[in-house]
C-alpha cells in the first residue's frame, strides 16, 4: 500500500474518505497535536472501512431484532405460537398453505409454517431471539472463560500453563456435534422427574453448559499465547522490577494489551455459536416446540422443500446474511484494532 | 405387524435429511403448497384411485385352486428393479414378521393358507395355498385338517410332504426362532407369552411334537389339535411367519440366508444390506397356486434406499426408473402434497390403507376418572396430530379403535371428534370445570421426532385452552416404546399404535385391552382392566363362527370406547406409492400394507 500524506490532518469526519486508512492516523510524529487514544484511533480506522461500517449496521440490525422481537410481533399483531393456518383453514389435507408462495399475503408477510401455519414473520424474529441470545451469553461465557484460564497460563506458566493446556488438548479431542447429541437429552432426563415437563430456561441453560464446556479451548489458547509473548515485553519487565504485584501487572499491563484478540476472538466466535446453536437445534437437541428457534426453522425447511420451497428462504437467507456480515465485522475489527497484522 | 418400529418410523426420519441439491432441482417448482390446492387435490385423486377399503372373508376349496386370476394385459418376460428401505435381515419364514419381510419373501415362500385378492385388490379371499382347501374345523374348531395339493415340490424337484409341514411349526419352538409371531406356538402349547419354550424345545434335538397336537398320519394330511377353540385359524395360518421349510435341508441358522423355496421365484444370490437377486423357480406349478403369478423372469432388490430417494426417482419417471418400482417405500410425506397435487406425478399412485390405528393411550393406572379421560378425549386436537404425521397422506382420521382393513368395520364416533377435529375446549373445560380439575397437570409422552414433537406442542396449545397443564415429555426414539411399556410409569398419556396380524379383532382386542395381560413389555400399555371385557374376550375367543367373532370384536371394541375410554383413536394409517410408469399390474395389498409382489409385470 502506499502511504500518501494526510490531506486534512485535522479533519478526522469524512473528508479524507479517499485515502487509504491504514497508517496515517499512527503517523503521529511530525504533525503537532493532541495524540489520539489507541481506541479512538481504531475507531477512526474502522469508520473507513466501508465494508464494516455495513457489516456493523447489519449486525446492529439483527439485535435490534432480536431484542424487539415482542415490539415487532405487537406492532404487527400476531405471534410466533398462533396456529393461524388451523383456526383460520389456511392449510391444505397436507397441511401446506392453500395460497402460492409459502402462504404470503398481505396478512402474513413471510407466508405460513406447515403443518399448523404458524407466522413465520414473527417466528423468525422470536427465532433469532432465542439463537442470538444462546450464541451472546455462550460467547460472553467463552470469552471470560478463556481470559482467566488464558492468562493464568501464560502468565503463571509452569504446571499451571501445563495442566490448563493438557485439559484443553483432552477436551478438544472430544467429538463435538457427538457429545452433545449424547448429553443433552441425558442432563435434561437428570435433572427433572418424568412427570414435569423440562421447561425452556433448563434446555438454554444445559445447552449453553454443554457448548461452554467443549468450546472455550481455541480462543483459550490464543490468548494464552498473546500473554506468553507480552510476559517477556520491557514495560512487563520494567513494572517487575519496580516490584508491582503479579495482579497488578496482569490488571494493569497485559490485560489492557489483550483488548485486541479478545475483541477479534468475540466478534468471530459468535456467529461461530449462533450457527452451532441452530445445527443442534436442526439435530433435533436443542431447544423443542412450541419455543420458536432459528435451526429448528432449517429442520422444518428441509423436510418440507419438496412441497413449499418458500418457507426455506427466510431462515436461510437470514442466517447466511447474519453470518457474513459477522465474519465480515469481524475482519474490519481485527485491522482496525491491529492494522500491521497481515491480511 | 404389531408395533410401528421399523414401518412408520422410517416415514418420520425423513425430516431430518439435508436438502442440498436436490434445492436446486425443486427451486423452479412455484413454491407453496400450490394455489388452489383444495380442488386441485380433488382432481388428482379422483385420476389416481382412492385409498382402498377391502374386504376379507374365507374362502372355498374351489377358490384355492390354481392357476391364479390372469392380470389383464400381463406380458411375461424381463427383470423388475426394485428399492427398498434397508435388507429384511431373515429370509427363515420363522423369522418373518415385518411388513416388508412379509411382502418380499411371499415370492418364494408359502404357506397352508394365503389372501388371494381379487385384481382390483378390494377383495381378500383366505385360500388353501399348499393346502386344497383353507382348513377343515371339527370338534368345536379345536382340530383342524389340512390335505396338501398333490404334486408340489420344493425348488430343488423333492415333493412337499405332510413331514415337511409338521416339521415348519416344530423348529418355531427352537430357541433360535424369536424374530416371528407366536400365535400358533401358543396355541398348541396351550400357554402364554413364551411359556412354550418350556412345552418343546424344539426339533433339532431329536424329539418330536406329539401327535395329540400336531401330525401327519400320511403324506398329505396335517392335523392341529388346539385344547382351545381356533374359530380364524386360516387367517393365522396365511401369515408369511408360519411357511413352510424343507426338513431334510434345514440347516438352521443358515437357513436363515438360504431358504429352499416353494413359491414362483428363487434366491439366485444374496448380498446382505445390499441386493437380493430373485430368478423363476424351475419347479413351481402355476397350476398349483391360487395367489402368485410369474410375469417377470426375475426380481433384482436393491437395499438401502430411502423414501426420499424412492421418492425422488419414481416421480423422475425417465430412463431405467420408468421401470421400477419401490415394495415397500411409501412416497415420502414432505413430498405427498406435490406427487398428489401433480396430476402426471398423481397418475402413477396407488393408495391403501394399513392395518395400523393410532390413539393417545391414557395410563388408567393414574388417570383414573372417566369423566376426565372422556374431557381429555374431546378436547383432543386428533386432526393436528394427523397433520404431523403428514395429514392425507398418512392417514384417515379415526372414530374408534379398528383399521378399515378389518373385517366387518364400521365407522363410529362416540366422541363426536370427526366432526370436530381440532377439538373441542370449550366443552372439555366446562366439564372439567365442574370436576373441579381445571388447571390439572397431565404428563405426555412423545417419541422425539420432528413431527412427533409438533403434534405434541398442538395437544399442549389446545388442551391449554381447556385448563389441562400438559407437560410435555420428550423420549428418544430407540427407547420410546420400551419406557411406555414400563408398569408401572409415571406418564399420564402416550402416543401408540397398533397392526392387526389379520383382519379379526382378535388380534387388536386381546394384546391391547385384556386387563390379566398388564406387565411391562407387554401391550396394555393402558392398563384397562375391566372384568367384564376380559370376560368377553374370553367368550369371543370360544366362538366358532368367525363371522359372528368379527362382529362381537367390533361390539366389544365399541363398548371398551364408550365406556372404559383407555385411550382416543387418532388416525387409520395410509400408505401412498408411486410406480414406475412401464410397470403393470401395481396394486396396494391391504393386508400386506405393501405393494403386492406376485402379479407385477413389465410393459
Amino acid at each position: 500500500m502506499i502511504n500518501k500524506p494526510p490531506a486534512d490532518p485535522n479533519s478526522d469526519t469524512g473528508t479524507s474518505v479517499g485515502t487509504m486508512p491504514d497508517e496515517e492516523g499512527e503517523a503521529q510524529g511530525p504533525v503537532a497535536r493532541e495524540s489520539l487514544s489507541p481506541g479512538k484511533l481504531a475507531w477512526r480506522r474502522f469508520r473507513r472501512d466501508r465494508t464494516g461500517m455495513l457489516s456493523l449496521y447489519i449486525v446492529l440490525a439483527f439485535f435490534l431484532a432480536a431484542l424487539l422481537a415482542p415490539v415487532v410481533s405487537m406492532l404487527y399483531g400476531k405471534n410466533p405460537y398462533t396456529q393461524y393456518g388451523v383456526n383460520e383453514n389456511l392449510l391444505n389435507s397436507f397441511g401446506y398453505p392453500l395460497k402460492p408462495n409459502g402462504g404470503i399475503s398481505g396478512q402474513f408477510w413471510f407466508g405460513l409454517e406447515p403443518p399448523y401455519g404458524k407466522d413465520v414473520f414473527t417466528e423468525l424474529f422470536y427465532g433469532m431471539r432465542t439463537s442470538i441470545g444462546i450464541g451472546v451469553a455462550l460467547t460472553i461465557l467463552i470469552i471470560i472463560t478463556s481470559v482467566v484460564l488464558g492468562l493464568l497460563a501464560g502468565y503463571l506458566g509452569g504446571w499451571v500453563d501445563y495442566v490448563v493446556m493438557r485439559v484443553a488438548d483432552l477436551l478438544m479431542a472430544f467429538p463435538q456435534q457427538l457429545f452433545f447429541i449424547a448429553f443433552i437429552p441425558v442432563l435434561s432426563a437428570l435433572f427433572f422427574s418424568p412427570r414435569v415437563q423440562t421447561p425452556t430456561w433448563f434446555r438454554v441453560t444445559i445447552l449453553i453448559v454443554v457448548m461452554w464446556f467443549l468450546s472455550w479451548m481455541a480462543v483459550a489458547r490464543i490468548l494464552r499465547s498473546a500473554v506468553l509473548s507480552m510476559r517477556e515485553r520491557e514495560f512487563v519487565e520494567a513494572a517487575k522490577l519496580s516490584g508491582a504485584s503479579t495482579w497488578r501487572i496482569i490488571r494493569k499491563e497485559i490485560l489492557p494489551n489483550m483488548t485486541t484478540p479478545i475483541v477479534v476472538q468475540g466478534t468471530l466466535l459468535l456467529p461461530t455459536m449462533v450457527s452451532a446453536e441452530a445445527g443442534l437445534s436442526f439435530l433435533g437437541v436443542g431447544v423443542q416446540q412450541p419455543t420458536p428457534d432459528w435451526g429448528r426453522m432449517f429442520q422444518t425447511g428441509a423436510a418440507v422443500y419438496q412441497s413449499d420451497i418458500t418457507y426455506m428462504v427466510f431462515p436461510t437467507v437470514t442466517m447466511i446474511v447474519f453470518v457474513i456480515a459477522f465474519n465480515l465485522l469481524g475482519d474490519s475489527v481485527r485491522d482496525a484494532l491491529d492494522p500491521k497484522s497481515a491480511r | 405387524m404389531t408395533r410401528s418400529l421399523s414401518g412408520r418410523a422410517l416415514r418420520y426420519s425423513a425430516c431430518a435429511i439435508v436438502a442440498s441439491s436436490a434445492l436446486a432441482l425443486s427451486a423452479c417448482s412455484s413454491g407453496g403448497g400450490g394455489a388452489n390446492a383444495g380442488p386441485k387435490n380433488n382432481q388428482a385423486q379422483a385420476q389416481q384411485s382412492e385409498k382402498k377399503y377391502s374386504t376379507t372373508k374365507v374362502g372355498t376349496a374351489a377358490d384355492s385352486n390354481g392357476p391364479a386370476t390372469p392380470v389383464p394385459g400381463a406380458k411375461n418376460g424381463g427383470v423388475l428393479q426394485t428399492y427398498e428401505e434397508s435388507d429384511i435381515g431373515h429370509y427363515d419364514p420363522g423369522q418373518i414378521y415385518t411388513a416388508n419381510a412379509q411382502d418380499i419373501v411371499s415370492l418364494f415362500e408359502r404357506g397352508l393358507t394365503g389372501y388371494k385378492m381379487s385384481n382390483d385388490g378390494t377383495k381378500f379371499t383366505v385360500v388353501g395355498d399348499l393346502a386344497t382347501d383353507p382348513g377343515t374345523a371339527s370338534n368345536g374348531d379345536k382340530t383342524w385338517t389340512f390335505h396338501l395339493k398333490s404334486g408340489l415340490k420344493w425348488q430343488d424337484g423333492t415333493p412337499i410332504t405332510a413331514t415337511d409341514i409338521k416339521w415348519s411349526f416344530e423348529r418355531l419352538f427352537d430357541s433360535g426362532e424369536t424374530n416371528g409371531p407366536t400365535y400358533m406356538q401358543q396355541w398348541l402349547s396351550n400357554t402364554t407369552g413364551a411359556g412354550f419354550r418350556k412345552f418343546y424345545p424344539g426339533p433339532y434335538k431329536g424329539k418330536s411334537l406329539p401327535d395329540s397336537v400336531l401330525s401327519a398320519p400320511d403324506n398329505s394330511t396335517i392335523v392341529f389339535n388346539f385344547k382351545t377353540p381356533h374359530a380364524d385359524l386360516p387367517y393365522t395360518l396365511a401369515m408369511p411367519g408360519y411357511g413352510a421349510v424343507e426338513k431334510a435341508k434345514d440347516t438352521k441358522a443358515k437357513y436363515d440366508q438360504m431358504p429352499v423355496s416353494d413359491g414362483p421365484y428363487q434366491i439366485k444370490s444374496h448380498s446382505l444390506d445390499k441386493e437380493l437377486v430373485l430368478e423363476k423357480n424351475p419347479n413351481w406349478d402355476p397350476k398349483l397356486d391360487p395367489i402368485r403369478h410369474q410375469y417377470l423372469d426375475g426380481y433384482d432388490i436393491h437395499y438401502g434406499h430411502s423414501t426420499q430417494d424412492t421418492t425422488q426417482r419414481l416421480e423422475d419417471q425417465t430412463g431405467a426408473n420408468a421401470k421400477a418400482v419401490s415394495l415397500g417405500n411409501p412416497v415420502d410425506p414432505n413430498s405427498a402434497d406435490k406427487v398428489l397435487t401433480t396430476p402426471s406425478i398423481a397418475k402413477y399412485t396407488v393408495q391403501g390403507y394399513e392395518p395400523f390405528n393410532g390413539t393417545i393411550t391414557y395410563n388408567m393406572t393414574r388417570l383414573k376418572d372417566y369423566q376426565v379421560r372422556k374431557a381429555l378425549s374431546i378436547a383432543m386436537p386428533i386432526k393436528q396430530i394427523l397433520t404431523a404425521a403428514g395429514g392425507a397422506s398418512a392417514g384417515d382420521l379415526a372414530g374408534n379403535y379398528f383399521s378399515p382393513t378389518m373385517a366387518g368395520w364400521k365407522q363410529t364416533d362416540p366422541y363426536g371428534k370427526l366432526k370436530k377435529p381440532n377439538g373441542d375446549p370449550a366443552t372439555a373445560k366446562a366439564m372439567l370445570t365442574k370436576l373441579h380439575k381445571t388447571g390439572m397437570k397431565v404428563t405426555l409422552a412423545y417419541e422425539n421426532t420432528p413431527a412427533m414433537q409438533n403434534a405434541a406442542a398442538a395437544i399442549q396449545t389446545t388442551l391449554k385452552q381447556a385448563g389441562v397443564n400438559v407437560q410435555l415429555k420428550d423420549i428418544p426414539r430407540s427407547t420410546y416404546f420400551t419406557q411406555i411399556d414400563v408398569v408401572p410409569n409415571q406418564y399420564d398419556m402416550y402416543m401408540a399404535d397398533w397392526g392387526a396380524d389379520w383382519p379379526n379383532g382378535d388380534t387388536v382386542i386381546p394384546p391391547l385391552f385384556d386387563g390379566r395381560q398388564i406387565a411391562t413389555g407387554a401391550n396394555n400399555t393402558a392398563h384397562l382392566n375391566d372384568p367384564y371385557v376380559n370376560k368377553q374376550i374370553d367368550k369371543i375367543n370360544a366362538m366358532t363362527d368367525v363371522n359372528q367373532s368379527q362382529t362381537a370384536w367390533q361390539n366389544l371394541g365399541e363398548y371398551i370406547l364408550e365406556k372404559d375410554l383407555p385411550g382416543i383413536p387418532t388416525y387409520n394409517w395410509t400408505q401412498v406409492q408411486l410406480y414406475g410408469k412401464d410397470v403393470g399390474g401395481v396394486v396396494y395389498n391391504n393386508v400386506l400394507a405393501m405393494l403386492d409382489p406376485t402379479r407385477l409385470f413389465l410393459k
